[in-house]
């Protein structure tokens, strides 16, 4: 029988896994089905006439790669509070998201490993103040002292569109 | 059994501000000097069009196209720095589906990797000036 807390703040159950990774201070989550890969950063050209939120396109495997700033588009906080213990661990990756044949890079400050964030409490979506990134998102849950955020690729993918 | 080479396809690498392009020479019929370029309707200056920073009046150079069917021969206003040198047109990664609207907007068909290992955009001036004319019918 479920308690009142239970009811409240119910268990994530996670089918597929997910990649964890960290945008400025933001720990945000995709499933796995929607990553290619993940590269370290790579040289990005710059597109004339693009908005903000792309600051332009990496080669990768044969393909030219669009690369989509988060903290441009969602309006994230850029970096790490100073002096925080995240700050050592930060290793920049290009998180590369694969949806109806396009491939999209996303440049990430920090990515823990693939796993299943099954356990993790599901947390109202309203305590995410910043609607732009609320907007983009599933789920909001609370895995030990962190909020992690489950990214809704498609709709991030369709928002952003050049 | 004769073999015949390939045909040497030639590109001008240039930089539009910051913009690192590179135009298939085979329509440019030639290269116009600062004081032969005169603004007229179907002169297209790519750094208004890329909000670029122009260089200096005297800097600039223009390519004027092969004329084709539909209009005069449109000139492109570039910078002064013209680089002519072989261009690898299989060596270009197109844009995917999500950047479908780019080479309308720009003219800009994909990302092409230099030998040297620069990234160049290759530029068709033929679908930007189509586009352009097709907008101002509208």
């Amino acid at each position: 029988m479920n308690t009142p807390t239970d009811a409240i703040n119910p268990t994530f159950v996670d089918e597929i896994g997910h990649l964890v990774f960290r945008v400025g201070n933001t720990w945000l989550a995709a499933p796995v089905n929607a990553i290619a890969e993940l590269t370290e950063p790579l040289p990005v050209t710059r597109i004339p006439r693009s908005p903000s939120h792309i600051p332009g396109v990496f080669a990768l495997r044969g393909y030219a790669v669009p690369l989509l700033d988060l903290v441009a588009f969602l309006d994230l906080r850029a970096e790490a509070t100073p002096n925080s213990p995240q700050d050592e661990f930060a290793h920049p990756r290009f998180v590369i998201l694969e949806h109806e044949g396009s491939r999209v890079g996303l440049r990430s400050d920090q990515t823990r490993n693939v796993g299943f964030l099954t356990g993790a409490q599901h947390v109202d979506l309203g305590i995410v103040s910043n609607p732009r990134l609320r907007n983009v998102l599933h789920a909001a849950l609370e895995s030990g002292e962190r909020m992690i955020l489950l990214l809704d690729v498609e709709r991030l993918l369709n928002e952003a569109k050049a | 059994m004769t073999l015949e080479a390939p045909p040497i396809t030639q590109g001008f690498f240039l930089h539009i501000g910051g913009t690192p392009i590179v135009i298939d020479a085979h329509p440019v019929r030639t290269v116009l000097r600062a004081r032969e370029i005169k603004a007229e309707a179907h002169t297209l200056d790519l750094f208004s069009l890329f909000s670029e920073e122009p260089p200096p009046l005297d800097a600039r150079r223009a390519l004027a196209l092969s004329p084709n069917d539909s209009a005069e021969s449109p000139v492109l206003i570039v910078g002064d720095e013209l680089n002519l040198a072989p261009l690898d047109l299989a060596a270009l990664l197109p844009f995917p589906p999500w950047f479908e609207d780019v080479p309308r907007r720009t003219g800009i068909r994909g990302l092409l990797i230099h030998e040297d290992g620069r990234h160049w955009l290759l530029l068709d001036p033929a679908s930007l000036i189509h586009h352009r004319e097709m907008r101002t019918e509208q």
